[in-house]
């Protein structure tokens, strides 16, 4: 009796739970979808312009190296499409193509294929091509568009403001209107309350657990909160703090960032804690008005050393008998 | 309902897919060969003492062990010895078959079993050194799957204190129902097999481990020990892997093996149902283990069940009985699909540890290619020993593993939970048992 064929060899265990890289991605990239409607009512077509432009660029530079490539690319694995979503949510609406374009090759050339590629990178692809272009186009990458302004004015996020003008010109924003996004600021900053309602898929589904994103935005509020219990008449509110800039959304998409995050539970404490630490050390001290991005790209370096210096205990690690 | 126990690492939830769990054991014919593994153990090689043309019958000796780890292998049925050659077994392994070509094939089993005398034993009259011997005449290894001879599990040195006796009816890995079976059609021998082991230990208290799903086999044997106050049925959550020796200790007692150490070094000693029924068997049938319960399922066979089997029975054997379409075959797993492992041929034989056959078309398993590593996380959440997979299997790829991580690679139970999901597919499993082999090269 034999088989019509030859048997499949193959080692344990057999089954699969199904999950898969693509589902991983493009999960979180639905999650923001609350997020990007909230940008896309606010900003408009623009906001369209620069999902459309930034996405097609990140997936396409991607594309290109997966041609040129020795190894197998799966370009369309979601991954370059989330870190183009990402990118269009740390611009500001009114960014020339251009500037996305270097944005998208900075994001995937030097933000992720030099490393190897997928899984390989130390920082996130996102974060890089945002600080480079901030760096390199400062003038562009903090004039920000007014939601609903359609007539062209531009300004600065509430935390510019605070910076340059003080605590006094930041008095009549509300916390409704920073939660709902009614200020300046780039795609992904101006509503804490989408990105919060879209990340709670991302727990549910355990693709982002709680450590970072609780100890990140709570470390940011306990040391904002110190300053300003110490003198009100000079630092602005915690409360004001973790619903301005890109505090959310570094902390619930781009601190968790799986790639670029620590493994265990003492590690994941620790990086969320530098995160808040650096963020809230840059917006008080620092020349820049926002610190996010800094703080996460700083803490990024850090993880491997937490991988291996804060492990989890191991089952059996007790004393024998 | 009072809380059911498990353990608290990490662990997976696969579906249970237990198709087989109400089917009743049927018993075959004697197939018209045999083909029976020489080692079927882990331990010391057996010394062949049969030769070709040997007229043999039913509990003769063919192998017998080299030393105290090593255990016996005998003849199921009565027959000739035909040949002794190298043939794949379960698993695809090229090993020696003793080759028996049975006086009556096509005789009912049931009735081979049934003129197997009947002893009436007392167990008080037992002595701890009696039931090791009998036991380690009688062939018995864990039926579980490792396979390791069980008396040389039931003989702890001195110094290690057994005050616990679990017996294994977790069954954990999907599909499998041989042990539910034997434990709702043969509970009165398990506790007969139990009260034998329990002269080993003086007043050790037993602990039954077994899984919600099995609620009638729960119910038998609660009802069964119910005026006995020393033995404890301990129903269990329903998790995977639940019946790996170091979860189940967890789970049922809350202690905790120490890295690298064994089950005696809490005071414990875990046996398999499987195994305690060939206990109860070598006693009051004076037989040697040369028969077990094999499940027969996936999506493949119409019918899924289970049956009891002489050892060496070729799959073709059940093939033929089960009704199976051959020509759908794609993946034949011997075991469960966890921890399982998958042979090429309908011809290797059945051995003292193989608790499945299960047969499945491509449809199940679709080819898997390894995508890179994300970093996500799920392998460490969901590793039972609490293991840092996803950084050791990158270390081990790279080959610079680590000092501190060679003895956690080297706890690692082969679960197959890492893997299970993996979102990147990735061959965890088998990079932690390549990273073993390199560090025992090393030492």
């Amino acid at each position: 009796m034999e088989a019509n064929g030859v048997l499949i060899m193959d080692s344990s265990p057999l089954g699969r739970a199904g999950e898969s890289t693509r589902k991983i991605m493009f999960t979180v990239c639905l999650t923001l979808v609350p997020a990007l409607a909230v940008s896309v009512w606010m900003f408009g077509w623009d906001a369209v312009r620069v999902l459309a432009l930034t996405a097609v660029f990140t997936v396409g530079v991607e594309a290109l190296i997966a041609k040129f490539s020795n190894t197998k690319i799966d370009y369309l694995d979601g991954s370059a499409l989330l870190t183009g979503i990402l990118l269009a949510m740390n611009v500001p609406s009114n960014a020339p193509w251009w500037m996305l374009l270097i944005g998208a090759i900075v994001a995937v050339v030097i933000g992720k294929q030099v490393f190897g590629g997928l899984g390989q990178n130390i920082f996130n692809p996102a974060l890089v091509a945002r600080v480079f272009l901030l760096i390199s186009f400062p003038m562009q990458m903090t004039s920000w568009p007014l939601p609903g302004a359609f007539d062209g004015t531009t300004g600065a996020t509430p935390l510019g403001i605070l910076k340059t003008e003080g605590i006094g010109a930041i008095k009549t924003i509300g916390v409704g209107d920073l939660a709902m996004g009614h200020i300046g600021g780039s795609l992904g900053e101006i509503s804490a309350l989408a990105l919060l309602i879209g990340s709670l898929y991302l727990f549910y589904k355990k693709y982002i657990t709680w450590e970072i994103p609780v100890v990140f935005i709570g470390t940011v509020f306990v040391f904002t909160g110190a300053f300003y219990l110490i003198n009100p008449a000079q630092y602005a509110s915690p409360v004001f703090h973790i619903f301005t800039g890109g505090l959310f959304l570094g902390a619930l998409y781009m601190a968790t960032d799986m790639v670029t995050s620590p493994l265990s539970f003492k590690g994941k404490l620790l990086f969320g804690f530098g995160c808040g630490f650096f963020t809230a050390l840059i917006r008080l001290f620092g020349s820049y008005p926002e610190g996010v991005s800094f703080a996460i790209l700083f803490m990024n370096a850090f993880v491997p050393l937490l991988d291996r210096y804060f492990p989890d205990k191991k089952f059996g690690m007790v004393k024998n008998g | 309902m009072l809380q059911l126990r498990t353990f608290k690492r990490g662990g997976i939830y696969p579906p249970h897919e237990k198709l087989s769990a109400n089917a009743k054991i049927i018993f075959g014919e004697i197939p018209e060969n045999l083909l029976i593994p020489v080692n079927q153990h882990i331990g010391r090689p057996l010394k062949i003492i049969v030769k070709k043309g040997d007229a043999v019958k039913r509990g003769d000796l063919l192998a017998e062990s080299t030393g105290f780890i090593s255990s016996n292998v005998h003849s199921p049925v009565d027959g000739k010895v035909l040949k002794i050659f190298r043939f794949p077994l379960l698993g695809g392994l090229i090993r020696e078959v003793i080759q028996i070509q049975p006086t009556e094939p096509g005789k009912s089993f049931k009735e081979v079993l049934e003129s197997d005398p009947y002893f009436e034993i007392d167990v008080r009259l037992l002595t701890p050194e009696s039931i090791r011997k009998r036991i380690e005449e009688a062939g018995i290894i864990g039926m579980g799957g490792a396979g390791f001879p069980t008396h040389v599990k039931l003989s702890p040195p001195p110094e290690k204190k057994i005050d616990a006796l679990i017996i294994n009816g977790a069954e954990c890995e999907p599909y499998i129902t041989a042990d539910h079976r034997v434990m709702v059609e043969r509970s009165g021998e398990i506790i007969k097999g139990i009260k034998i082991l329990q002269r080993l230990f003086e007043n050790v208290p037993v602990y039954v481990g077994i899984e919600e799903n099995k609620p009638d086999a729960l119910k038998i044997l609660d009802e069964m020990v119910s005026k006995d106050g020393d033995i404890l049925i301990v129903p269990l959550k329903a998790k995977y892997p639940q019946g790996g020796e170091k979860q189940l200790i967890k789970a049922v007692l809350n202690r905790e093996v120490p890295s690298k150490g064994l089950p005696m070094d809490v005071g414990v000693v875990v046996q398999n149902v499987a195994t305690v029924l060939a206990v109860h068997d070598a006693f009051y049938y004076n037989r040697p283990l040369t028969e077990r319960v094999v499940t027969v399922s996936g999506n493949v066979v119409n019918r899924p069940g289970n049956i009891l089997l002489p050892v060496g029975t070729p799959v073709s054997y059940v093939v033929k009985k089960f009704e199976i379409d051959a020509q759908k075959v794609r993946l034949l797993i011997a075991g469960g699909p966890m921890m399982g492992r998958t042979s090429h041929s309908f011809e290797s034989p059945v051995t003292k540890t193989t608790s499945a056959l299960l047969f499945f078309d491509n449809r199940v398993f679709a080819e898997r290619r390894e995508n890179p590593c994300l970093r996500c996380g799920s392998c460490l959440r969901v590793c039972p020993m609490g293991l840092d997979v996803a950084l050791y299997t990158q270390m081990i790829k790279a080959d610079k593993i680590a000092p501190e991580a060679k003895d956690h690679i080297q706890d690692c139970i082969e679960c197959g939970s890492c893997a299970f999901v993996c979102p990147a597919d990735r061959r965890l499993v088998q990079w932690m048992r390549f990273g073993k082999t390199i560090i025992r090269r090393e030492n």
